[in-house]
């Protein structure tokens, strides 16, 4: 049996005169005669796998104008349907099960969630999502540090950010502090004031102290040998004086 | 060869501009050696931008390993007052990231120089010179132009290793021109390595710590 991984979505096995093909969504299975297979299949397969395609598009535009409407289409990660690719990595999650805080409210403190957190109002001190995405809206503003898997700024933040996953600065945000994670996207026209550092393991640090401490400690040895050269050609010069005498 | 207007004296042509172009590119020499000795260092390598954040100079200089801290002088509401006027101006209370607890690696100081004050200049080298360390390298652009834009432009360092900037005002004054006899006034603490005209009237220089 042959198998060809055509993309991550669509999956095609076949034989010699027979062919199931796992499209998204379903599968078609089609008898093929022998021989008919190459010229045959694929002008049939690629009508079936666009048409695909084109009802998930569909569904899509469906979803955001029931959802607001002026969203672009957004291809979101789905458990249910592994391997399908999101085509906007740096979009902000889609709306779902998150928590908003609105406009007209100011939080002093710490706050800590379990879901994904839309901050559109005002927060001074700590927001704690770890294992979630936090978004500081365009009208939000935050002062304080932000633990969180994800972190989408389009508003302003004065203090630090560290993801597990990635930071995104948009176009309107304005950060003064400094971002740690293994990926951060600065969008053209983000304000940043501070660092960004997108290696947080401490394994280099840790080479770069042990090769300072061998650097110390060579030179503790040379000083240490420098001072026992000394110290034998003292100890030499005063045998030969004693001799002398 | 041109005359320059002011002077009487002949002038390469690209001195006898009026204004840098609204948007253009130069390839830097020393910026791409100075890449390729950061990416054969062994530890995480610190770069410290003085002008405002870039995705393309963060994607294509820094590496994975590195720390890049940006400063975003050019944004300063003090900046855009005259010089006359900032009297009152400490650059130390500017400065988010200076001093640094480890040294930086590279210092990236594009168009600000014209922008400041000698004073203004000596003291922010003075606290660059206590944030580096003798294998770090400080890059300036520098206008060699008679008239700039009132604010400092956007510089990013692309992927083919070239400069490109954007000017984001309107606004011409004269440029402050800094001779590099000036410079080496300015910076008793530091050495010039390397000191060549690029295009469109901007001159780069490599400064190591003395």
């Amino acid at each position: 049996m042959r198998r060809l991984k055509c993309d991550a979505s669509f999956m095609l096995t076949s034989e010699r005169n027979h062919a199931v093909f796992l499209v998204r969504g379903g599968f078609h299975e089609l008898e093929c005669g022998s021989g008919f297979w190459p010229g045959f299949c694929l002008p049939v397969l690629a009508p079936l796998w666009a048409g695909q395609v084109r009802q998930q598009i569909r569904r899509q535009r469906k979803t955001n104008e029931h959802s607001g409407g002026n969203e672009k289409i957004m291809w979101k990660r789905n458990e249910e349907e592994p391997g399908f690719l999101s085509s906007s990595k740096n979009a902000a999650p889609a709306a779902g099960e998150v928590s908003v805080i609105g406009r007209p409210v100011t939080m002093r403190g710490e706050l800590q969630g379990e879901q994904d957190l839309l901050l559109e109002g005002k927060v001074e001190g700590t927001l704690r999502f770890e294992q979630h995405c936090v978004t500081i809206g365009a009208h939000g503003s935050m002062t304080g540090d932000i633990f969180a898997r994800e972190i989408h700024i389009r508003g302003e933040l004065q203090g630090d950010m560290k993801a597990s996953e990635q930071v995104v600065v948009h176009e309107t945000g304005n950060v003064r502090g400094n971002i740690t994670a293994p990926q951060v996207c600065l969008e053209n026209g983000a304000k940043l004031k501070g660092t960004i550092d997108m290696d947080p393991q401490p394994h280099l640090d840790m080479v770069e102290g042990a090769m300072q401490h061998v650097r110390e400690a060579g030179e503790e040895v040379s000083r240490l040998k420098t001072r026992e050269i000394l110290r034998k050609e003292v100890q030499a010069e005063q045998e030969n004086a004693d001799a002398v005498q | 060869m041109l005359y320059s207007e002011e002077s009487g004296r002949k002038q390469p042509q690209i001195l006898a501009l009026r204004t840098p172009p609204q948007t253009g590119s130069f390839t830097s020499g020393a910026l791409a050696g100075i890449a390729a000795e950061l990416k054969k260092r062994v530890t995480k390598v610190r770069i410290l931008d003085l002008g405002a954040c870039s995705k393309e100079t963060t994607a294509n200089l820094g590496t994975s390993r590195c720390v890049i801290a940006f400063e975003d002088l050019g944004a300063d509401p003090m900046l855009a007052l005259s010089m006359g006027d900032r009297t009152e101006w400490r650059l130390a209370d500017a400065l988010s990231t200076v001093p640094a607890p480890k040294p930086f690696d590279l210092v990236l100081a594009w168009d600000i120089l014209n922008y400041l004050q000698p004073k203004e200049i000596v003291e922010l080298f003075g606290l660059l010179a206590s944030s580096i360390s003798s294998t770090s390298f400080v890059h300036l652009l520098l206008c060699a132009l008679v008239r700039y834009p009132a604010r400092p432009g956007r510089f990013e360092y692309t992927s083919d290793g070239s400069v490109r900037y954007r000017m984001t005002h309107q606004e011409i004054i004269p440029c402050p021109r800094i001779s590099p006899h000036e410079l080496e006034r300015l910076l008793p603490y530091f050495t010039i390595e390397r000191l060549v005209l690029l295009q469109d009237g901007y001159y780069e220089v490599v400064l190591k710590l003395n």
